[in-house]
């Protein structure tokens, strides 16, 4: 009998399998006579170009070319595995359509908006640039110029965007992609803590008992996060793992409590908890004395829409978020309402199932990681979410110790350590400074050698009021980099490519390859990536991770931060800064934006020199060369003044040399050495001898339970939009797919954004898997197959279609609301309809 | 048999009428930003026997057929059945010496449960074709002899 797979399968399934093997030899027998010096491959570490785990990977070079990348054995935080998508990294800068000339819109060989993309040099495409946005900067001011950023900018390439905007141009207008999805994760850090962040790290996952999802796929989104809970989950008893999700995923697979749960009504849970806690006096009275304050926010606070929107007319506290108060009387109060009953009814999850998550928490003896990302940031009322979660842990004193961690995951390699600790956000500076406070503009001022005044104060446009402002012409030239910003932001029809379209509007992407964002804009600037140049990303647990530069990028294409350096050349001082600024210092005068900013005496401290490893290999580094100075270690070096400095404690980075060194280092890093757990004494360098626990980030030491109530989101399905539909990624893609789409095997492996749907749904609408079927909310709509049967289940009433796919473009049905105090979109609850094509 | 064939021959016309349109394509190729989404269809597994040549010798092994019915859940791995070291399947890859190893290096008498669940890092491979073509090249044989 010969044995197939499937035979196998159904002989060893019934155990009755009795087949004899017959093992042939190899019909011919290869010498192995292997030259060694071109048998050698040079390994050299980098961070991974996708997620936020931060995994580190091994690159091999030979030539000049990538020819092979291996997960990296020596690295902490994921010790020899990657995900798929990190195993295929050698691939992602060798898609065949890669940029290598500028294109410029032009008709009749000059630039017209409505032109086809013609090739230009590098001197014209600046030449167009700079014209436009001196002209824009004479008519309208600083406050008509717009900058999109990254959180897979490096740590030096978002600083030095952050300097020529804030401090070059003078323009607040800079606003990261991190916005859609950190930007509630760091709101209630603040709020709680006073200082962005999370207090624990990575190594929570091998001491937790417990483990509880709140909305987080991490099976697919943090594979390698996953697979070191399974590793805990499989390996020591005991412990079980909590799934909470708006629809059936791979987690489930490992879970011991699965809840499937209505939108938006992760609040309800969260509250119902904190009021058990209380219900049962199970609360940590010593932590609460010793550590906590109880606050208020103030409700009904609209969704970030236009003002004139109906939804924003009617609320009554429109974007306010000043806190008040409170006591732990107060809070008992409020909490009381969330009761078992009301909980599974606004949830539909069953009573047992809610209580067993309850009970969980309130017991002192389990140590409990919580995870999230985007189900809790992506949210319309995110920054009151994720307080939700931290009121529990902080009523329970679980908190900044091995395995109790209330851990916010990140989805951008470096949106902690570019977005997030650079400050590339609207209303941010470095290491958790502020625009508005006048103190932390003025030490921004003093590191960066620039007069008083020259930061300005009022907060810019958020990355959502960026569309608004590009098609109400309020902005009206816009550079956007590393990132692809018209397929991930919101509302596309109505908001972003009326904005990008524009006749007003001068619009320039970066990028390597041509995404649907370049397609919308008038220049596209061809861009050198991840290890075509020397970087620094920083990780969802804090560690900063530095990798040489491995390749040279395609003849043409050029990295970021020389763009941002070149393109500042083109601006004198006097040309755009006020006279009462520069007659500060009448020196500046005749400089360039380029001398001020990267030729202060700090950025350009450190000469050339061979870049080499320990093995004495040399590596390429073309922006130090070009440059004339060790510009990245430059940059990267005036940066970590704000940590060691600054007037925010905790914030202190590795020396850049030694970053080189390690397999990454986790902030704060004082004498050579990183924090595990921030706030605890012994770990946490800054906390003061005797106090234990202390929360150094609010001036009293104390972290903030915040009560906020349950309410609705914006829109909710009704007769004509019937379905909640929620987006996201999915393991092999990563966001827009600009990168994996370009890899065969990843794209093989997932090649189209499929809308998951419950079989009962599908059938109600005449819907077979695989038709194409027509999704529409009250933006727009999409086509795209239903599957019924795939790796996501999703209950009667909801679909998920993920974002990757540029075909459908699925962002074109989402509403731009956010959370009006973080300013992020939610784009996890939508209604749509469904109908055959 | 005619009108497939037909129905073909208009595609292609139509797809290069797009892409002289531009010098320059998203992945949508020709089709506008606010045009209608661009069409697609059902793609099949590959279901067979052999195998899928790896890139390198560090990539992990592509599955070279269909297992989306299969179980990888706490109850237990369908791919363990014939994958695992000791499986009697012949013909099937056996995992690899890695995978018996826990996070710190130490050797495990069966399969690492941070490996357990396969399917982050196999995946299937559907008939579509590549998007964008890929210009990677690993070392050839000729280039390390």
């Amino acid at each position: 009998m010969a044995l197939t797979r499937r035979s196998f399968l159904k002989a060893s399934a019934a155990s009755a399998a009795a087949a004899s093997i017959h093992l042939s030899l190899p019909s011919a027998v290869q010498a192995l006579d292997l030259d060694g010096e071109k048998n050698s491959i040079r390994w050299d570490k980098a961070p991974c170009r996708f997620c936020g785990v931060g995994c580190s990977v091994m690159i091999g070079t030979k030539d000049n070319r990538i020819v092979a990348t291996q997960a990296d054995p020596k690295s902490e935080v994921n010790k020899g595995i990657n995900c798929i998508k990190g195993y295929f990294l050698s691939k992602i800068m060798y898609g065949e359509d890669r940029l290598t000339t500028p294109l410029l819109r032009m008709k009749n060989g000059k630039y017209h908006k409505e032109g086809d993309f013609s090739p230009v040099s590098w001197e014209i495409a600046f030449d167009i640039m700079a014209e436009k946005w001196k002209k824009t900067l004479k008519d309208k001011g600083p406050e008509a110029i717009g900058m999109f950023g990254s959180g897979q900018w490096t740590i030096m390439e978002g600083y030095a965007a952050s300097k020529l905007m804030k401090a070059g141009f003078r323009s607040n207008n800079i606003d990261p992609n991190a916005r859609h999805c950190m930007a509630s994760a760091v709101g209630a850090f603040m709020r709680a803590f006073g200082s962005d962040e999370p207090m624990g790290c990575y190594d929570d996952l091998e001491h937790a008992d417990a483990f509880v999802l709140w909305g987080s796929n991490m099976a697919e989104m943090h594979p390698i996060l996953w697979t070191r809970i399974t590793d805990t989950r499989l390996s020591k008893a005991g412990s079980e793992v909590h799934v909470l999700s708006t629809y059936r995923h791979r987690c489930f697979d490992l879970g011991d409590n699965n809840m499937v749960f209505t939108p938006q009504t992760d609040m309800v849970i969260l509250n119902y908890i904190a009021n058990y806690i209380i219900e049962t006096k199970a609360y940590n009275t010593k932590f609460l004395e010793g550590h906590v304050n109880f606050k208020t926010t103030p409700t009904d606070i609209g969704y970030g829409l236009r003002p004139e929107h109906p939804l924003e007319q009617k609320a009554k506290n429109s974007g306010k978020g000043k806190l008040s108060v409170s006591s732990l009387d107060e809070y008992a109060e409020l909490v009381k309402p969330y009761t078992l009953d009301y909980a599974s009814e606004m949830s539909s999850v069953p009573k047992e199932q809610l209580l067993r998550l309850a009970k969980l928490y309130a017991d002192p003896k389990k140590k409990i990681t919580s995870l999230w990302t985007m189900g809790f940031n992506q949210h319309t009322r995110g920054v009151w979410t994720n307080g939700l979660l931290y009121n529990i842990h902080l009523l329970m004193g679980k908190i900044s110790e091995p395995g109790n961690s209330p851990f916010s995951l990140t989805g951008q390699p470096s949106a902690c350590g570019t977005a997030r600790e650079v400050g590339t956000f609207s209303h941010r500076l470095p290491a958790d400074l502020v625009v508005k406070k006048k103190e932390h503009r003025d030490f921004a001022e003093k590191v960066w050698k620039l007069p008083t005044g020259t930061i300005p104060a009022k907060p810019g446009y958020h990355a959502v009021q960026h569309n608004r402002m590009l098609k109400d012409s309020v902005i009206n030239v816009y550079w956007s980099m590393c990132n692809n910003n018209v397929q991930a932001g919101a509302n596309t029809n109505e908001e972003t490519l009326p904005g990008y379209r524009n006749p007003d509007n001068f619009i320039v992407v970066s990028d390597p390859y041509p995404t649907v964002s370049a397609m919308a804009a008038d220049l596209i600037l061809p861009t050198a990536m991840w290890v075509e140049k020397e970087g620094a990303y920083g990780n969802a647990e804090r560690r900063t991770q530095v990798w040489r530069q491995q390749v040279e990028a395609p003849q043409g294409a050029k990295s970021d931060l020389w763009q941002l350096m070149e393109f500042s050349k083109r601006f004198q001082v006097k040309d755009i800064w006020p006279k009462d600024l520069w007659s500060q210092d009448p020196e500046l005068a005749h400089k360039s934006l380029y001398d001020v900013l990267y030729r202060n005496g700090h950025v350009d401290e450190f000469p050339t020199q061979k870049v080499t490893d320990d093995d004495g290999n040399v590596y390429a580094n073309d922006e130090m060369d070009h440059f004339g100075f060790y510009v990245q270690k430059g940059l990267f070096e005036e940066y970590r003044k704000f940590g060691t400095d600054g007037p925010k404690k905790g914030h202190n980075l590795a020396a850049y040399d030694q970053l080189h060194k390690e397999r990454g280092m986790r902030w704060p890093v004082v004498n050579g050495k990183e924090t595990k757990w921030r706030y605890r004494e012994g770990s946490d360098p800054f906390v003061p001898a005797g106090k234990g626990l202390f929360f150094y980030g609010n001036k009293d030491g104390r972290a903030n339970i915040i009560f906020a109530p349950y309410e609705a989101p914006p829109e909710v399905p009704d007769t004509e939009y019937d379905m909640w539909m929620c987006t996201g990624r999915v393991l092999e893609h990563w966001h827009s797919g600009t990168m994996t789409q370009r890899v065969p095997e990843l794209y093989k492996a997932m090649p189209d954004a499929q809308i998951f749907m419950h079989p009962d749904d599908a059938k109600k609408r005449g819907l077979k898997r695989g038709e194409l079927a027509k999704v529409e909310s009250r933006r727009g709509e999409i086509t795209a197959m239903i599957e019924t049967r795939g790796r996501n289940k999703p209950p009667v009433g909801l679909v998920f279609i993920p974002w990757f796919d540029a075909r459908r473009l699925v962002n074109k049905l989402i509403l731009d609301a956010t959370d009006p105090l973080s300013k992020q979109t939610d784009y996890k609850k939508c209604p749509v309809r469904i109908v055959k094509v | 048999m005619k009108t497939t064939l037909c129905l073909l021959l208009c595609l292609i016309m139509v797809s290069v009428a797009w892409a002289s349109e531009s010098t320059v394509n998203s992945l949508r190729g020709a089709v506008a930003l606010d045009a209608p989404s661009v069409p697609t269809s059902p793609k099949e597994w590959q279901d067979g026997e052999g195998k899928i040549m790896k890139n390198y010798v560090q990539q992990p092994p592509l599955v070279p057929h269909d297992i989306s019915d299969f179980t990888i859940n706490r109850d237990g791995n369908t791919c363990l059945s014939c994958h695992n070291w000791n499986s009697e399947m012949p013909g099937a890859t056996k995992i690899g010496i890695s995978h018996f190893k826990n996070r710190d290096g130490k050797s495990l008498a069966e399969i690492s449960p941070r490996r357990y669940f396969c399917n982050q890092c196999h995946v299937m491979q559907s008939n579509a074709p590549s998007l964008i073509k890929n210009a990677f090249k690993p070392l050839s044989q000729e280039e390390i002899r």
